[in-house]
């Protein structure tokens, strides 16, 4: 059986760092050179997945599986996350609409979300302070979803740590370590 | 329900005793203030736009510091200079961490072991200090509110843990106390509950 996590967003919110970070082997990336509009915002982009590898020291592994930001590529979000124990959504809050940004994503794993948990992570707050995570918080709750919303950067592994555990904790807060 | 011959030792602390006080007057007012403490640096604190810049070297030993070795002076209500600065962040954060040192495994005066504690919202973890056990704490109150001793037992975490979290939580302005009896909350193990351990194990090891 193979145990994952699902890390996803928009394009440029992070999801290839954050693996990256966290993953105890080099990460498998499927990047190609943009060619539409996210070509004005990075150089190459995922176009299938990104994949990172946590050893849990017991034989076991944590596979992380990140998803194509693309909306073009929504058909490949629903078969990533078979077999999921939860989702990570990391939003740039420097984009345009991040809220509308959160809300599309969650709105598309709807059903994984509801059968499993989700951790709300935003990026490039240094850049962008407003929405705060008031606002995301507000904005997750007029969604009736309840998710832990942190602010991060992908690039620091405590965060995505953080992250990690308190979508753990809310799987099952009895869990010890 | 609580076992009412089990004794629970629980110290509390006033928010007069450390810098809470101060910073949740401050919010209350809607007021703009300076905090100083000598040697330490200061701090900036808009009751206003509800948020804070502080100019220290270590600001969790600034914010250890008594009432009595600070200073603080109000300023101008009606210019607001963190309003617009990026690199102020949210009063809640200051807070939070004003009661996590100031409470040192006490119980905030105002709080009870018996209070059901729902969390309306997580606090920003990222940016706060935490216990080991603080995600777990959270959880529990924020899924399945339940009360200060119970989450203790519950979890089986020190009730000077928990206490540490729910006063920082309180001060923060995340919890909420439920009005309603104290009951236990069934907690369904996840189905890969030794593998979520596992996990959260490793992700601990810096």
């Amino acid at each position: 059986m193979e145990y994952k996590i699902i890390f996803a967003g928009p394009v440029g919110a992070g999801k290839s760092t954050a693996i990256s970070t966290i993953s105890d082997v080099e990460v498998v990336s499927t990047e190609s050179r943009a060619s539409d509009d996210v070509s004005l915002r990075k150089e190459t982009t995922t176009v299938a997945m990104d994949y990172g590898r946590l050893a849990l020291g017991n034989g076991q592994a944590i596979h992380l599986y990140g998803t194509p930001g693309q909306e073009r590529f929504s058909f490949m979000w629903e078969v990533l996350t078979i077999g999921g124990l939860g989702l990570v959504l990391l939003i740039d809050n420097a984009a345009d609409d991040p809220l509308a940004d959160m809300e599309f994503y969650l709105g598309a794993f709807a059903k994984f979300i509801r059968e499993n948990a989700v951790a709300v992570g935003v990026t490039r707050m240094d850049l962008q302070t407003q929405p705060n995570l008031k606002q995301y918080n507000d904005k997750l709750m007029q969604l009736g979803i309840r998710a832990p919303v942190f602010e991060v950067d992908a690039r620091r592994r405590d965060d995505i740590s953080a992250l990690l555990q308190a979508l753990l904790v809310m799987l099952d807060p009895s869990i010890k370590r | 329900m609580p076992d009412p011959a089990e004794k629970l030792t629980v110290d509390f602390f006033s928010p007069a005793d450390c810098l809470v006080d101060i910073f949740s007057r401050a919010l209350s007012y809607s007021q703009n203030i300076h905090v100083k403490a000598a040697g330490l640096g200061s701090l900036t604190f808009s009751g206003s736009s509800r948020r804070f810049l502080a100019d220290t070297q270590d600001l969790a030993d600034f914010l250890r510091q008594p009432p009595q070795r600070v200073q603080v002076s109000v300023l101008s209500s009606k210019t607001d200079l963190l309003a617009e600065n990026p690199a102020a962040r949210d009063a809640e954060e200051l807070l939070w961490q004003a009661a996590f040192y100031g409470s040192n495994g006490r119980l905030l005066q105002g709080c009870h072991w018996s209070d059901v504690v729902q969390l309306k919202r997580w606090p920003n973890l990222t940016r706060l200090p935490t216990t080991s056990n603080a995600f777990r704490i959270l959880a529990i109150f924020y899924q399945h509110p339940t009360s200060v001793y119970l989450a203790s037992r519950l979890l089986k975490i020190p009730a000077a843990e928990v206490y540490q979290v729910y006063s920082a939580a309180h001060a923060a302005g995340l919890t909420r106390a439920v009005n309603r009896e104290i009951s236990e909350p069934q907690l369904k193990p996840h189905r890969q509950r030794a593998l979520l351990s596992s996990l959260l194990e490793r992700l601990s090891i810096r």
